[in-house]
């Protein structure tokens, strides 16, 4: 395939942006890629990744802002936890502890449908986490009917995923390698 | 500042005493998973695994205060006694080691070259056939990592899986229902999962051009990454490739996308073979005789040209060519290793200044190969 962009050179990167919910998707060649400021195979990631957090967050200008609305940045704010600054982890790109992902939750979120298309986690669980009987999974599913019934969606969504999860924990199958 | 003649505080103080002893051994040897053939072997060098986990109670190492990281060090080595490391894993303190030393570890991808880089307590484990391994106070607190030779990402998933599950029930990981398992990038955010593949890709590298295969994996949300991972080139049509997305997609669906990709990626690169082996065949055959003589003649080799090097006369194996079909798959691999300047540099102690390393490398790679010294 071709560069999207300059229709000369090999499409090595696809770009994909959600925005207002619909995605798009754009194939560019290495040289391109770096124009719009996507990393090239030399790029140190973490750093690469806090120049252009705020661009990811469409903050950049002429970019929709639907997305802001969702995900306010507000450089100043500061986890209570370790005392990092959203502005600190915009240069650095690394944040500082665990409960750095609850005091920019709505930012975070953004970011992460981002980077990974989507930003709820659907693998496994930490073992102390994990159902230990199957009752508990059938305790789940109640909840999950009550949960729609209620048309509580969000809560909804996080019970699926733990059945989910609580289905897979020990019975994880690797794939089939030749 | 800590003494090296003070008592150790930890079991984990007692335990990295012989660290440099260790790296000296390493050195010497070639790692035993690595001697071992896997599936696919002449196409398919080796299998990592590797989980980003943090521990919930305090700040990621960038973050950390230096307590609070002797902290983290004590806790999970503490944790890691019984643990499928073994009975007594290996504990190499980073921050004792000389810069040549670390290097090595680099070059036997047990470390990260960010993780030598770093300052302050950090450290390794690792197991005796070093299949199994853990960084300690990387970018996150826990980077643990499974090795197989070929492609085997099944058999590398069972080790790691077992060694993360009894840790997570000695610790507690940083972890939200939400986003999974927490880490300082966000580009790891959720499963923490990174497969990697490498792979020796000569044909595909010549005739196609290498930018033709990224193309393909980005479709799949994957990456080429070089030799010794993140930021680092590729050498010797030696290829990584590995899963990007962390978030939103399970370990299995991770590993399902990667281990296809990498059959794929390994039929083209047999198909190309074929393509070149019948009709215009001297194309192929004069860069594997060249190969052959630069093997023969060459006096002094760098690294870069060694690698190359090797690759050609790999594929000329795989070729079955008479003068290469007898070496076995594991000298390559063991070559590929052992003549790397740290290691050469570790071994041979008058191999500091490049021409001698350049001459040394040059020998080595006839003798081991059979030719005349």
């Amino acid at each position: 395939m071709t560069c999207q962009s300059c229709h000369n050179a090999e499409a090595t990167v696809r770009l994909q942006q959600v925005v207002n919910g619909k995605k798009s998707e754009i194939f560019l060649c290495q040289a391109c890629a770096v124009q719009r400021g996507l990393p090239s195979a030399a790029t140190n990631l973490p750093e690469f990744f806090g120049k252009v957090v705020s661009s990811i967050l469409g903050e950049a200008p002429g970019k929709s802002s639907g997305r802001r609305s969702r995900g306010k940045h507000e450089p100043r704010k500061r986890c209570q936890q370790c005392g990092l600054t959203w502005a600190e982890f915009e240069s650095g790109g690394l944040l500082g502890c665990a409960a750095c992902y609850t005091a920019f939750e709505p930012v975070i979120k953004v970011l992460l449908r981002n980077i990974h298309g989507r930003n709820r986690h659907t693998g496994r669980r930490p073992q102390r986490l994990r159902p230990r009987a199957g009752k508990t999974v059938a305790a789940l599913r109640q909840e999950l009917e009550r949960a729609i019934g209620e048309q509580k969606f969000e809560r909804a969504a996080e019970l699926r995923d733990q059945i989910r999860a609580a289905e897979q924990a020990g019975r994880t199958l690797p794939p089939r390698t030749p | 500042m800590k003494n090296d003649t003070d008592k150790p505080q930890n079991a984990w103080e007692a335990a990295a005493a012989n660290s440099k002893r260790h790296c000296n051994e390493l050195a010497k040897s070639v790692p035993s998973w690595l001697q071992r053939s896997g599936p696919h072997g002449h196409l398919v060098l080796s299998t990592r695994i590797r989980l980003a986990r943090n521990l919930a109670a305090h700040a990621f190492p960038n973050k950390a205060d230096l307590a609070s990281q002797n902290k983290i060090l004590a806790e999970v080595w503490d944790a890691l006694a019984g643990l499928p490391l073994g009975a007594s894993p290996r504990c190499l303190d980073l921050s004792r080691l000389p810069r040549l030393d670390r290097e090595m570890l680099v070059e036997r991808r047990l470390a990260s070259p960010q993780f030598i880089q770093r300052k302050g307590p950090r450290l390794l484990a690792l197991n005796a056939d070093e299949s199994l391994s853990l960084m300690i106070n990387e970018e996150d607190h826990l980077r643990l990592q499974a090795m197989q030779p070929g492609l085997a990402i099944a058999a590398a998933w069972e080790a790691i899986r077992a060694l993360d599950d009894q840790l997570s029930e000695r610790v507690e990981y940083a972890f939200s229902e939400r986003f999974g398992y927490l880490t300082a990038c966000p580009t790891n955010t959720g499963t923490g999962i990174r497969v990697s593949v490498l792979m020796h890709l000569p044909a595909l590298a010549l005739l196609r051009g290498i930018e033709g295969a990224k193309s393909r994996l980005a479709q799949h949300g994957m990456t080429m990454r070089g030799f010794y991972g993140e930021g680092t080139a590729a050498s010797g049509n030696m290829f990584q490739i590995s899963n990007q997305v962390t978030l939103g997609k399970s370990e299995a669906e991770v590993m399902a996308v990667v281990a296809e990709v990498a059959e794929d990626l390994r039929q083209l690169e047999e198909h190309t073979r074929g393509q070149l082996m019948t009709g215009r065949n001297n194309f192929l055959l004069d860069r594997i005789w060249r190969a052959y003589g630069t093997l023969r003649y060459a006096r002094m080799l760098n690294s870069q040209e060694c690698l190359d090097v090797l690759s050609m006369l790999r594929l000329g194996h795989d070729c079955d060519l008479e003068e290469m079909k007898e070496w076995p798959l594991a000298l390559f691999n063991e070559l590929t290793l052992m003549l790397q300047p740290g290691h050469l540099r570790k071994n041979h102690k008058a191999t500091a200044g490049a021409y001698e390393r350049d001459s040394l490398r040059a020998m080595l790679l006839r003798v081991k190969l059979g030719l005349q010294p």
